[in-house]
């Protein structure tokens, strides 16, 4: 009796090991990646290039200092984040009444409307921008942070809507009811009894926004030569073949990745709620 | 209470505008220009279906296509795969969630290029550390240069950027999933094989469809990670349709050819959809 | 005058219809009740009178003013939902004071208004608090004061008891009608529960699939309920139903089917009962008008009253007794005194009170009787 109980506390610990070992092991194949480049980042070029990789070495931070400080990597990053943020504002300011429209009209045209969000969604980048090439030029808008934010709002709004719809159908229709009985008007209730509720739900939106707007790469690198290039266009020219300047680089990727890195520390909940909202239907 | 149309359309209206300032009216304009012949810098001329049936003939077109396709199924199915089987092993374990979830979401989350050129670099012939590692134990190769090992490549990034997705709706739709159904499944001494089969996968069978949908969406757009990785090469091996499309539209300049190109990107990816939309449509009614 | 009168109101959702033509008048000051199962349509009818549902067609008149196109905000009711509809974001004082604030209302009368409301309600302790940090029963009166806060010609109320646990539900049942005896103002409260629509209501409307079915003070409905409905809703446990068979022998009148005969007290026939002669009939009886024959002071049984069937179900309640016999395949409950010696399975000798009987037309389902 004592040898069968041994045998299942056994198995269970052995079950127990290899599924720890390979969440472990896939957890190490998605952070290596920028565990590697971080150590680049900070190595100097001597020890970058060396194969077998150096586990010890002298860091510094000559990568960082040639990147933002000699470099222009510092007008990148207030192009990146004067569009990031801006077409976040934006993109809220007129997506949350839109949400809350779609979430409150039960008609069928709110139906073909999330439907039309999907599409879009579906559509390649190139129908869009294409005549923006042109057009760009010839308004004199080409390689403007402004054209950027605008065409960025406007391609993320079926997302950032079906986003904000989900959470405001979860706001009982009796609270705004109860506003309009107190005497609001539609709006009125919107702004006075919606708005300060809706917090969880517009924060978690506004990150995935901010995140795409961030993170875009084909419509920048088509819209923009200098002035308003973004960090990922830039650090796209360092390629994969520079070699020489390969630390400067690294330090690049890993400029870039940090705040996303952050606010997934900060905010994960946020992150896996929107992920999942569209998709769970409870 | 409900809404009233006049409500309606004003709540919507500036989003509806927007959208359709910035994203519709381009779209109407790419179609039209499908028709012309436009290089820029020279004035559009009528053209009609030429720009459509050159590209149909062009055999680098059914490269890009079959390429895309390529990806496309095998990088789904390898998402979805193992997505599921994260999803499964998480629901099993209790400790390091947290952590777990947030390390795994980063390929997801940040910028394509950048995962893309940090996955990059480590397949490099002489410095990337992965080929290092390979090199030791007898296996030498040359990712960049060999088409198959690039596409593979390619495909690798793809799925190593992705799976998170897949795994994180798929774990939230698993607890959302009762107990008592495995529980009774249990009971009546089923294996955990066919708890998986006939309890697990038919409960999230909309969230599959709905996952592999956005995943082929995606798959057949791909362009950031080649045009920073492999930029198409070597000659023309790792190619896709949107890859394509950059060139012909944005390299050449013949905008015409290049709308015609996205006209038919967008009938494939619609093509894919089709299927899906329909199972999700009758999943839908039969509820 | 602030009565509420529906004339030949409808509602439609597409092709269902969720309330036919319906006439009402509710008296200034009144509280009525509008009670019936899921789906007879008497929240719907609220929520037309508070203007959140669109009457499809007739009109509404609130205060004798037409008010069909008039939004809820400007109809001067205020409402209480089932799950209180408080405002998250905003402390208890200010989730009351903000219909007023909206009006423009001087702060100095505001705080008047509100801290009277508190006080009625029991609630100045609680109004710096958030709704999230209130039980179930506060968050309730925090709904209740914030309707009262607003003075309006009615008050309109939506199962507001029905997510309190039974104890506080009867509880508050009886401060509910207190509070109306203090604003004097017409309440209109919707309820499943029949039992708390007896116990509060001055008069109740009787609903079912969208049809009002009487509308009379509690005490009639339970002694002359006008159909087979009402009669089966009103009144726990609920009354018997019967079938049998109306006939006439020396000039008495007998209801009698395979198992029993039964003789109709003269007080109970009415012309209407007497044109059903030889028809077949529903017998309507109320469990608390069957009594054991070895317990019942109060009445005398004769061969007229008095039937014999074996035991069901015994369910003792404390005072009473619940029996169940089988008649006909259907299961007849009598409420009985506590000392009876009713055994599953043993024969037990019922007298009928033929003074309370009802005879329901068995096509119409009409009570013939009242």
């Amino acid at each position: 009796m004592n040898g069968l109980k041994k045998f299942f506390v056994l198995r269970n610990l052995t079950v127990s090991t290899i599924l720890y070992s390979l969440l472990f092991l896939w957890f190490i194949v998605s952070i290596f990646p920028f565990f590697w480049a971080f150590m680049t980042s900070i190595k100097h070029p001597v020890d970058a290039f060396s194969m077998p990789p150096v586990w010890l070495f002298e860091p510094t931070l000559n990568a960082y200092k040639a990147l933002w400080i000699d470099g222009e990597f510092m007008h990148y990053f207030n192009n990146t984040m004067f569009i990031s943020i801006g077409s976040v504002i934006i993109a809220l300011i007129i997506g949350c009444p839109a949400g809350y429209a779609l979430a409150r009209y039960t008609n069928a045209s709110s139906f073909y409307l999330l439907l039309a969000a999907l599409v879009f969604r579906a559509l390649p980048r190139t129908l869009f921008i294409l005549p923006f090439y042109f057009i760009a030029q010839v308004t004199g808008l080409f390689d403007t942070r402004i054209l950027l934010m605008l065409i960025m709002v406007s391609i993320n709004q079926p997302f950032t809507i079906w986003m904000l719809r989900s959470f405001f159908m979860n706001i009982p229709k009796s609270i705004e009811e109860a506003a309009m009985i107190d005497g609001c008007t539609r709006f009125q209730a919107f702004r006075y009894v919606i708005v300060p509720i809706m917090g969880p739900g517009v924060i978690t939106a506004g990150i995935f926004t901010f995140i795409l707007a961030y993170s875009e790469y084909f419509i920048p690198v088509v819209l923009t030569a200098t002035r308003a290039a973004t960090m990922p266009v830039a650090i796209a020219q360092f390629g994969v073949d520079n070699v020489k300047e390969w630390a400067i680089s690294a330090a690049g990727a890993v400029s870039i990745a940090l705040p996303v890195i952050i606010i997934v520390i900060i905010a994960q909940k946020y992150i896996v709620e929107g992920l999942t909202a569209g998709a769970v239907k409870e | 209470m409900e809404m009233k149309r006049k409500e309606f359309i004003a709540f919507t209206a500036p989003s509806m505008l927007i959208m359709a300032a910035l994203m519709i009216a381009p779209l109407i304009l790419t179609f039209y220009l499908s028709f012309m012949n436009f290089t820029y810098g020279s004035n559009p001329q009528y053209i009609g279906l030429k720009n459509y049936i050159d590209i149909l003939t062009n055999v680098r077109f059914w490269n890009a296509t079959a390429f895309t396709l390529l990806i496309t199924a095998v990088t789904t199915f390898a998402k979805i795969a193992i997505g599921f089987g994260i999803a499964l092993l998480l629901y099993n374990i209790t400790k390091f969630r947290g952590i777990f979830i947030a390390g795994s979401l980063l390929p997801f989350i940040v910028p394509p290029v950048v995962g893309t050129l940090i996955f990059g670099w480590l397949f490099r012939q002489h410095w990337g550390y992965v080929s290092y590692l390979l090199n030791q134990i007898g296996i030498d190769i040359s990712w960049y240069a060999d088409p198959w090992a690039a596409r593979w490549l390619i495909m690798m990034h793809v799925i190593w950027q992705g799976t998170s997705f897949v795994f994180l709706v798929l774990y939230a739709g698993l607890q959302a999933m009762s107990k008592e159904s495995l529980e009774a499944a249990v009971v009546d001494g089923a294996t955990y094989f066919q708890q998986v089969v006939y309890v697990i996968i038919p409960y999230l069978k909309p969230l599959f469809l709905f996952v592999t949908m956005i995943m082929v969406m995606d798959a057949y757009r791909l362009f950031d990670n080649i045009a920073v990785m492999t930029k198409g090469g070597p000659g023309l091996a790792t190619e896709t349709l949107m890859y394509y499309n950059y060139q012909i539209a944005f390299g050449r300049l013949s905008l015409g050819a290049g709308s015609a190109i996205s006209v038919l990107t967008m009938i494939g990816i619609f093509i894919l959809m089709a299927p899906f939309l329909y199972w999700t449509y009758k999943e839908q009614t039969e509820k | 005058m602030a009565r509420i009168i529906l004339e030949n109101v409808v509602k439609k959702y597409g092709d269902v219809t969720a309330v036919q033509k319906t006439n009402l008048e509710i008296m200034d000051k009144e509280f009525l009740i509008l009670v019936g199962p899921s789906g007879c349509g008497k929240t719907t009818t609220l929520r037309m009178i508070a203007g959140l549902e669109e009457i499809t067609s007739g009109n509404l008149y609130i205060d004798d003013k037409l008010v069909n196109d008039v939004p809820p905000k400007d109809r001067d009711i205020a409402m209480v939902f089932q799950n209180y509809a408080l405002y998250p974001h905003l402390n208890v004082y200010n989730n009351m004071a903000f219909g007023l604030k909206l009006r423009k209302t001087p702060k100095n009368i505001i705080e008047e208004r509100v801290m009277e409301a508190a006080k009625m309600l029991g609630i100045e302790e609680l109004l710096h608090r958030k709704p999230r940090q209130l039980s179930g029963g506060q968050r309730q009166r925090v709904a209740l004061g914030r309707a009262v806060v607003r003075e309006p010609k009615a008050f309109l109320m939506d199962e507001p008891l029905s997510n309190l646990d039974a104890k506080l539900r009867v509880q508050m049942r009886a401060e509910l009608k207190l509070l109306h005896e203090r604003v004097k103002t017409t309440f209109v409260y919707v309820t499943h529960d029949q039992i708390e629509a007896m116990t509060m209501g001055d008069r109740l409307v009787v609903m079912n699939h969208g049809v009002i079915q009487q509308v009379d003070t509690p005490l009639t409905l339970y002694n002359k309920p006008a159909n087979l409905f009402v009669a089966g809703f009103i009144g726990s446990p609920a009354m018997n139903f019967i079938n049998c068979k109306l006939i006439e022998e020396n000039d008495s009148l007998i209801l009698i089917n395979s198992q029993f005969r039964l003789t109709i007290d003269e007080a109970r026939v009415t012309p209407k009962v007497k044109a059903a002669v030889n028809k077949e009939v529903i017998m309507g009886i109320r469990p608390d008008d069957i009594f054991d024959a070895e317990y019942s002071e109060k009445i005398k049984g004769n061969v007229n009253n008095t039937f014999t069937f074996i035991v069901g179900v015994v369910e003792p309640l404390g005072a009473e007794t619940l029996v169940n016999v089988k008649i006909e395949n259907k299961l007849i409950t009598a409420k009985v005194d506590y000392r009876t010696k009713a055994i599953h399975g043993q024969p037990i000798k019922l007298i009928v009170d033929m003074s309370k009987v009802h005879v329901f037309d068995a096509v119409t389902e009409e009570n013939l009787s009242i």
